[in-house]
């Protein structure tokens, strides 16, 4: 009988294990990161005299590209040796954790952007302030605002941009021409995208305009916001600023599209709608480009029947979000200077080519401006990527300084998922995301 | 089961002078040998929970690798924190959800299985075997199963025209509870056979037969001899399923990660909520005093339910 109890312990043991190993730096922590207006000093790398180990944690160690780029990097810097980490994107942030909280984390990590603010207001990340002013091919100036804006807190640079994407509106060409509707243009409007919306809906041929994701609504009605003319939080980072009128009414014009999207998905993702859009159920498909690239792949056989618009402007003008991929350095790392010439190498403009658009395989977009203006080559492989590219000048990265932002975007998925379900109202779950929010925002 | 309550007397050393030294000896080959087991238990137990009612305490953040002390801050937060109330009726939910059907049709299925059927070893394998099946690999069949595009819950029900959508069993708040429920039934069904069937072999065949002469119906030899005899185990079984229904992570982890609609939804028990604070939310002073609360909630459980069983079994 005493078995059972004991197994209670381990409850606390599992938590504990983790935190115990980093109890002795308890009120520790290196604070690195440069008040604002502090000027910069240019930092050069200095070449390794004796051989080093990089260790680069990332999901992609695995393509041939990838392993390309270490070969090659490796005969350009004799003295250092690249030691791939291979973590699947699911669990890349949690590993670092871990590794960051044990102490062993890697020199250089591939990460998913919104990773950045997490680590770097932490003081996990090496300011690459510095590094970056010292570079021949990575100055600030290079790279698209919106994505080094992601990437950056407290006034400073914590990642490396290296590929992206933002949301558009993906639409059935041959759904638009059976309802006799004309395309949606670059500057279609959300009165233009709720009526084709609604024409394109005929719910007892279960067939529908739009496709709307309870789990993620969050994500998706973020653009709404900002295209009402809203913000997701002050610009401080400390108080929620999404209940204004304006978050009220894009609440109400997203949550509202739920008449024209399909029930039987409401508590689905857009990763198990693809195939709605795919099977011409659904005829308007918000997404990022990695959807275009997915229906390349899986869904051949609608190859020309689809395009992609921007997203529709709002009261407050034109607006996507963006999101994608960086390279972190972590502050543990004891060959600074070495892990920065890997990362300055892999975001050089030609190899940043031939990791997006230089390949037909890849959907992605490159984060540096020269690269992204190149409309020719971008369009190369996959034409519809210029429907991206189109609303670059939109893209919004209400910079989330709040390191508790995460929770309360659990939150608003949680109520606005309710809202979408019909157990609240739109303007309902914006208030009580807005309270509770508030309160994990404050640390509560 | 028999030694509930420790000997009442200290143990006390009154042998002359040179057998305690041998005595100490032998002691000390007892602990040589111990040592490993302990000094796993140290470290991984003991160190480690007190580790965390220390951090219960502090606002420690494990990747920023630093936090001040403050005080009580985090039980008060716990306490006026809806996600965790809620986490604690999703779990109370599963837990009496899974233990109450799963007890009683194990018992059933022991019953059957203590009578003298031809392939009876058969039976009691296959039905034991869900048991043994590693959690992840049988949580991750289940979601198979459930699927909304291609699972065969779903094509089945199609196909009998039950239902003419198909049921998004995870992805709903009103379905996602009840499906890990029915899995974990499945999983817990054969554990609570097997310690049924070891009780009813331990009745006496007599007071059977004594019934029997006495011309009482199989009800009532259920109902007068059986349950009554197996009350000690099916208190230790209550006790271990609470245990263990309050701890449960495994499979809410694979199979909804606390939704629908996301973390902090319909299926976000305690332990999940822990695990979102810990490695999501990255408040290890918050997840420690969370976990010290849980603790506290099974102990309390545990203690209510051994003293009732000491009080029936000396009843």
């Amino acid at each position: 009988m005493r078995r059972p109890s004991w197994r209670s312990w381990r409850v606390l043991a599992t938590v504990a294990v983790l935190a115990i190993v980093s109890t002795a730096c308890l009120g520790g922590g290196n604070n690195g990161s440069n008040a604002p207006g502090q000027s910069i000093t240019p930092k050069t790398a200095v070449e390794p005299t004796s051989p080093v180990t990089i260790t680069f944690s990332s999901w992609v160690g695995d393509s041939p590209q990838m392993q390309g780029f270490v070969k090659d990097f490796e005969k350009l810097h004799p003295n250092i040796n690249i030691q791939l980490q291979s973590v699947s994107s699911a669990n890349a942030t949690n590993k670092l954790i871990v590794q960051v909280a044990g102490n062993t984390a890697p020199d250089v990590a591939f990460v998913d952007s919104s990773a950045v603010t997490e680590f770097g207001s932490r003081n996990a990340l090496v300011n690459l302030d510095g590094y970056m002013a010292g570079s021949p091919t990575s100055q600030p100036s290079e790279f698209v605002p919106a994505f080094l804006q992601m990437n950056q807190y407290g006034g400073s640079t914590y990642g490396l941009p290296y590929d992206g994407e933002t949301t558009a509106m993906f639409y059935r060409k041959d759904l638009f021409d059976a309802a006799g509707l004309s395309y949606p243009t670059k500057d279609w409007t959300w009165d233009q995208f709720q009526s084709d919306a609604a024409k394109l809906t005929n719910t007892a041929q279960k067939q529908y305009g739009f496709a709307i994701f309870a789990p993620e609504s969050e994500y998706y009605w973020e653009p709404f916001l900002w295209q009402a003319g809203g913000h997701l939080t002050s610009a401080d980072g400390n108080s929620v600023a999404f209940n204004s009128p304006q978050g009220i009414q894009s609440a109400n014009f997203y949550v509202g599209l739920k008449q024209y999207s399909p029930p039987d998905y409401y508590g689905q993702t857009s990763w198990d709608g693809r195939v709605a859009f795919a099977t011409g159920k659904v005829a308007m498909y918000e997404a990022g480009s990695w959807f275009g690239g997915e229906m390349n792949s899986s869904f051949p056989q609608i190859k020309g029947k689809w395009d992609v618009a921007p997203l529709p402007a709002g009261p407050g003008g034109c607006a996507t979000t963006v999101a994608g991929d960086s390279l972190v350095m972590f502050s543990q790392s004891k060959n600074q200077d070495a892990a920065w010439l890997w990362m300055q190498y892999l975001t050089q403009p030609d190899n940043m080519k031939a990791w997006t658009y230089g390949s037909p395989t890849t959907t992605l977009l490159p984060p540096r401006v020269d690269l992204l203006n190149d409309t020719a080559a971008l369009g190369k492989y996959n034409p519809w990527l210029e429907g991206f590219a189109q609303q670059m000048d939109c893209a919004v990265a209400d910079n989330l300084g709040n390191k508790n932002w995460g929770q309360v975007s659990d939150e608003l998925n949680k109520q606005l998922g309710k809202a979408i379900y019909g157990d609240i109202t739109p303007e309902e779950a914006i208030n009580t995301a807005a309270q509770n929010g508030q309160q994990m925002l404050s640390g509560g | 089961m028999a030694q509930v309550t420790a000997p009442k007397q200290p143990i006390t050393v009154t042998a002359p002078k040179r057998s305690i030294t041998r005595q100490m000896r032998n002691e000390w080959t007892a602990y040589a040998m111990q040592l490993p087991g302990l000094l796993l238990f140290a470290v991984f137990t003991v160190y480690a929970v007190g580790a965390a009612a220390y951090l219960s305490f502090t606002n420690y953040d494990p990747v920023a690798r630093s936090g001040d002390f403050v005080g009580w801050a985090n039980y008060r937060a716990v306490l006026h924190d809806g996600t965790w109330w809620a986490a604690m009726g999703h779990t109370l939910y599963f837990t009496l959800g899974t233990m109450i059907p799963s007890m009683v049709i194990g018992l059933g299925l022991a019953s059957l299985l203590n009578s003298k059927i031809r392939g009876l070893s058969f039976y009691r394998t296959a039905f034991y075997l869900p048991a043994i099946t590693p959690l992840v690999i049988a949580t991750l069949l289940w979601k198979w199963l459930y699927n909304g595009d291609y699972g065969l819950i779903n094509y089945y029900l199609l196909r009998l025209h039950i239902i003419d959508t198909p049921i998004q069993f995870l992805a709903d708040a009103r379905w996602a509870m009840p499906a890990v429920i029915l899995m974990q039934i499945w999983l817990s069904i054969g554990f609570n056979m097997v310690v049924y069937l070891a009780g009813l072999q331990a009745i006496p065949a007599e007071l059977y037969e004594a019934a029997e002469v006495d011309g009482a119906t199989a009800w009532q030899r259920m109902r007068r001899i059986t349950i009554p005899m197996l009350w000690p185990t099916t208190i230790f079984l209550l006790v271990f399923q609470t245990i263990l229904g309050m701890q449960t992570f495994d499979q809410i982890f694979v199979m909804t990660s606390g939704g629908p609609p996301g973390p902090g939804g319909a299926t976000t028990t305690v332990t999940y909520y822990i695990y979102l604070n810990a490695f999501q939310y990255l408040k290890m002073g918050k997840a420690s005093a969370l976990a010290w609360t849980l603790f506290l909630v099974v102990f309390a459980l545990s203690l209510i339910q051994f003293r009732w069983y000491v009080k029936q079994v000396e009843r």
